[in-house]
């Protein structure tokens, strides 16, 4: 019999001993902190190692990221080939339990000897209409169920990326609860987004967890980032500075494009004509085998964009220059090696944009142009090594961005260009079955060249970050009770602005059964840095930046209750309270000479609840999901008539809900959005009216023999509903979309 | 599952069914509809226009009671005038003049000026409305009987304010321009306008940037010009109407942005920084304030004066109307919107 040993802070006897060991792999930190904790079972190990291999059941292709437990001790994760290890048991039965987004959990039983050693596990898992419960990455840095982790998350996944027919991510984060897209107008116009009443620069956009938001500006432009490649779409409400730094004062949302392809070959082209002259085709090809796969896509986008508007008097004009006309590709590979389940990525993608700015009503840029050229590469290298998962991770984001107005009173010709090089490198070690420590450190380089600031810049950044998340009564196992704690901590150090060190305390406890409830809470500190604009926008006749700002800082608090149904956890409710004291505040202001500066002067109270409850799958086929975000955003600044006062473009009331149904050859969705009032001015003299929409779409997915033949149609803001998001900027009306597409598989 | 938690699970679910439809009707947005008092038509008013707040403030001169908000302007309110019984708004974003009735602040009509105008200013003469457009470089001429544009005067560069006086409109050419990525100013000039052909018929040559024009006690036109807000100075150019020639240039420094006259004579010139208000004698241009050493210290996006010898100074940054006595001293303060960035007196 061998014993396996290699678990350095495992007692051998005795509750809450503490051992010293001495692994050269290991670093102090983690050796410090795991001993510290370490108070976890006795139970003697007497049985092999058990290895297996999870596979999609209807595909036959291996399946990475799936969660394997016991009596709720998390075991082990498949790697990138669907293989597992499970350490060493004890004799006698145990009942593993299977878990990953998208498919039925299965729980399976396996008889342990300590004779004979145990054969390798084969299992299939299926794939299921919907889940309640997905896996998500964002919030902690590894794979957890929803429901076990502290901070609230919303997931977008393929199959719902398809069925909204979104072209972009802006448009496809618009329907997810708590969400508030701002949207400037049609396709091309700059669409960015707020999380629990931030400001856009204040969320942070991370591609496969590496950040997005430019060190020039501090936003994103949702309208350049094509829905080419995405696996998936996490949006974690609530501070996040203790995992990702800078920027997640409001939230943060995760794009994530690498993962591993079925086996076989598939070939897929897709067709899409709609409204406002928009049409688009793609194709693209994935290549799936035992040593990885390939993925290939391309899309050729065009709109129009001309569409009516009612204006101030009331009358209908026609908005122009609103055209889109882009082309983007991506290709992904993703490379096994070896048996123990080594990882190697390298994620490229393309955009090429170029799109009219209609601008403002009443001041229509007939001749202004948008150019968006990106090159988005990232390289990682994971592999694991028992209870280690180091991994490495390189990036290089290139933003280029041209606007010319040669017709504007000012004629504009900007042209910038932000490029970010990036390397991080990263361990997640699980000392004991209910522990997993991550730790990392991280380098990025923001650079910054064009004529619309004076001069060249550069940003470097250096970043620690460590992380402890505690189940010291296992992993979640529905019915039994459930601790989980996650403790974790970042320093960014600063080569303009200095350091900030961003704490973060998570906490879930459930239990209960067949109604399970659950209490969330979290408290922690965030930041947003200040951008190259605010420190050194040049001085001109109207504006100057300021090199001594300080970075924006918030404390967020949050706390809430879910129930759900045990029996069918989409049967569910849940409210949270949250609240975020935000300090430092960056506001523009005029000075001597009439010059608008930025200065460290702007508080705000930001509090709300949300609530959200859903019901499904009903009959295997209905679902119905609506969230309700009450949101108190209050300026502190201590200006007269904005004191105290609703801060600009902030709902008080949001509403979402969707009823969905599938039966897997047909599937239909209703959305419905309901936004009160926002407020144009920080007086709160100026409002946009509220408005609802209701967007529909119905589907089918037929199988042929050789592949599979998709329709869709939606109808977006249905109703024709005028509204506009940002206070002189209308956005289109009601809108049909047309997609027809063909996945064909080449493999016998 | 038994019969007691089956009965909890309708219970929760009745209570969550309950929330949601009270929370959807109590999350509905309900107008606010508050009453305002008219006033008299001989009361003494000051309307202000609140850039941020996109609204009208009102003081009542004779009770010194502000009534907040009377009237809700469109995006970029730029310059609020009053004229026969009538306020003018003139909204630089949505590119119209909003017209309300100066007793009781109802609507009266809205010109709509262009899209892509940008204007500035407008001047009243009679039944026209003369409205200065920055990105097109015109005045823009509306009939108030109909509301509509009825001509365009091509002027100079960039006008912004605009002056009717003695049948004929001053409207000046601030001339901003851009060389590479820097902005500079050209040489700035005011044209003149005869209102009974509504024609141009000259244009003057004037200091850097001018934004805003007053008459002085002596019939002459002042023009304030900011200078470039940085080497050159703020300076006044005073022109002679007759001649329509430059008599004076006063070097009252800064960046100054507008300016009235007082009873006295004395001309309160504001400045763009909101650091004061400088001061110089109308008659003999003699300077009594400088921009370096201002009065008040503060304020000074907008001033006017009154037929009772008051002056009136806004402050930009703390949202006050300040009222001034034949001294310079404040004898009163105003709470007034968000962003006072023009006043008018009936």
């Amino acid at each position: 019999m061998r014993v396996f040993l290699s678990h350095p802070c495992l007692p051998a006897e005795g509750k809450g001993v503490l051992f010293a060991f001495v692994r050269v792999s290991h670093s102090a930190a983690s050796l410090l902190i795991a001993c510290a904790l370490c108070v976890g079972s006795t139970a003697q190990v007497i049985a092999e190692q058990i290895p297996g291999t999870v596979i999609n059941g209807r595909t036959g292709s291996p399946l990475p990221g799936v969660m394997i437990s016991t009596d709720g001790h998390r075991l082990a994760e498949t790697g990138p080939n669907g293989k597992f290890v499970i350490a060493s048991q004890d004799s006698g039965s145990i009942v593993l339990r299977f878990r990953k987004f998208g498919f039925e959990q299965l729980d399976t039983t396996i008889v342990l000897s300590n004779t004979t050693s145990p054969a390798p596990l084969h299992i299939d898992l299926h794939e299921t209409v919907f889940s309640a419960n997905p896996i998500v990455t964002t919030a902690t840095r590894s794979s957890r169920p929803v429901d076990a982790i502290s901070a609230t998350v919303d997931v977008v996944q393929a199959s719902d990326i398809r069925a909204r027919a979104s072209v972009d991510v802006g448009e496809l984060l618009s329907g997810l609860p708590g969400v508030v897209s701002n949207s400037y107008g049609a396709l091309g116009d700059v669409r960015t987004i707020s999380l629990r009443g931030s400001t856009a620069s204040q969320v942070l956009i991370l591609l496969d967890g590496e950040r997005l938001n430019s060190a020039q500006s501090g936003e994103v432009d949702l309208s350049v980032l094509p829905m080419l490649g995405i696996q998936r779409v996490e949006v974690l409400r609530g501070g996040a500075s203790a995992q990702y730094g800078a920027d997640a004062m409001g939230g943060a949302v995760n794009i994530v494009t690498s993962e591993l392809q079925n086996e076989g070959v598939r070939v897929s082209m897709e067709g899409l004509i709609g409204s406002f002259g928009t049409r688009s085709a793609s194709v693209g090809g994935t290549l799936g085998a035992p040593w990885g796969s390939l993925a290939m896509t391309y899309r050729d986008l065009h709109s129009d964009g001309t569409f009516v508007y009612r204006g101030t008097d009331g009358s209908e004009s026609v908005r122009n220059n609103a055209d889109v006309s882009s082309h983007s590709a991506s290709f992904r590979s993703v490379l096994l090696l070896g048996e123990q389940g080594a990882k190697a990525t390298l994620n490229l993608g393309l955009l090429n944009q170029e799109s009219g700015d209609p601008g403002m009503i009443g001041l229509l840029s007939s001749d202004a142009r948008k150019r968006n050229a990106n090159v988005l590469l990232n390289a990682s290298f994971e592999l694991p090594i028992q209870f280690h998962t180091p991994s490495i991770q390189m990036y290089v984001h290139s933003l280029h961005f041209q606007y010319n107005d040669p017709k504007a009173y000012i004629p504009v010709d900007n042209d910038s260009r932000n490029v970010a090089l990036g390397m991080q490198a990263q361990d997640k070690f699980m000392p004991v079955s209910w522990m997993l420590l991550t730790g990392g450190y991280a380098i990025r380089v923001d650079r910054f060249s064009g004529n619309s600031l004076s001069a060249q810049y550069q940003r470097t950044l250096h970043s620690v970050y460590f992380q402890d998340e505690l189940n010291p009564l296992g992993e979640k196992n529905g019915g039994s009770a459930f601790l989980s704690l996650v403790p974790a901590v970042r320093w960014d150090s600063y080569q303009d602005f200095g350091d900030q060190v961003s704490p973060k305390m998570g906490l879930v406890v459930s239990a209960g059964d067949p109604l399970e409830f659950s209490i969330k809470s979290n408290v922690g500190r965030s930041f947003r840095a200040p951008t190259f604009n605010d420190l050194y926008w040049p001085r001109d006749n109207f504006s100057v930046g300021n090199p001594a700002l300080t970075p924006e800082r918030s404390i967020d608090v949050d706390a809430g209750l879910h129930v759900s149904y045990l029996s069918n956890p989409g049967i569910h409710a849940g409210i949270t309270w949250f609240s975020n004291a935000v300090r430092d505040l960056i506001l523009w202001q005029p000075g001597y000479g009439g010059i608008w500066s930025p200065h460290n002067v702007g508080k705000a109270a930001i509090w709300g609840l949300e609530l959200e409850t859903g019901a499904g799958p009903l009959f295997d086929i209905f679902s119905f999901t609506w969230s309700y975000t009450w949101l108190n955003a209050r300026d502190e600044s201590g200006l007269p008539n904005e004191d105290g006062l609703q801060l600009p473009y902030r709902p008080e009331h949001l509403h979402k809900a969707i009823v969905q149904a599938n039966t897997g050859l047909f599937h239909a969705s209703a959305e419905f959005l309901y936004m009160s009032r926002r407020y144009a001015s920080a007086a709160n003299t100026v409002y946009l009216l509220p408005f609802h929409t209701i967007d529909l779409s119905a589907g089918l997915d037929v199988n042929l023999d050789s592949g599979t033949l998709s329709l869709l149609l939606t109808f977006r803001n249905i109703e024709n509903t005028q509204y506009q998001m940002i206070e002189g900027y209308p956005v289109p009306g009601r809108e049909a979309r047309l997609t027809a597409g063909y996945t064909m598989s080449l493999t016998p | 599952m038994n019969r007691t938690s089956t009965a909890s699970i309708w219970k929760i679910g009745l209570c969550v069914l309950l929330s949601i439809v009270s929370l959807v009707l109590g999350s509905c947005d309900k107008g606010t509809n508050n009453p305002l008092t008219p006033n008299s038509p001989g009361s003494s008013l000051l309307f202000v226009l609140n850039t941020l707040g996109q609204t009208l403030s009102v003081v009542n001169l004779d009770s010194n009671t502000v009534t907040q908000n009377v009237a809700t302007l469109e995006q970029y309110p730029n310059q609020v005038v009053c004229d026969s019984g009538k306020v003018f708004a003139v909204n630089s974003g949505t590119a119209t003049v909003q017209i309300f009735n100066a007793n009781d602040y109802s609507v009266v009509g809205k010109i709509l000026v262009g899209d892509g105008t940008n204007p500035m200013c407008v001047a009243i003469s009679g039944n026209k409305a003369y409205i200065t457009c920055l990105l097109t470089d015109e005045v823009k001429l509306a009939d108030l009987s109909t509301r509509q544009i009825i001509k365009s005067i091509h002027v100079g560069h960039g006008p912004t304010g605009i002056l009717i006086a003695n049948g004929k409109a001053y409207a000046t050419n601030t001339n901003l321009t851009i060389a590479g990525q820097t902005v500079a100013y050209g040489p700035g000039s005011v044209s003149v306008i005869d209102c009974t052909t509504d024609m141009l018929i000259d244009s003057i040559a004037v200091g850097l940037d001018p934004q805003a024009l007053a008459i002085g006690p002596d019939g002459y036109v002042h023009v304030v010009c900011t200078g470039d807000y940085g080497a050159v100075q703020g300076s006044i150019s005073v022109i002679n109407q007759t001649s329509r020639l430059v008599v004076a240039t006063i070097p009252i420094g800064g960046a100054p942005g507008a300016i009235a006259f007082s009873r006295s004579g004395i001309a309160y010139v504001g400045a763009t920084s909101g650091t004061g208000v400088a001061r110089y004698d109308g008659k003999t241009f003699a300077i009594i304030d400088s921009s370096s050493h201002p009065l008040l210290g503060r304020g000074g996006s907008a001033v006017a004066a009154d037929a009772r010898g008051y002056v009136y100074v806004a402050v930009f940054s703390t949202d006050l109307v300040l009222k001034l006595d034949n001294s310079g001293a404040v004898v009163a303060t105003y709470p007034v919107g968000s962003g006072p960035q023009s006043i008018a007196i009936r």
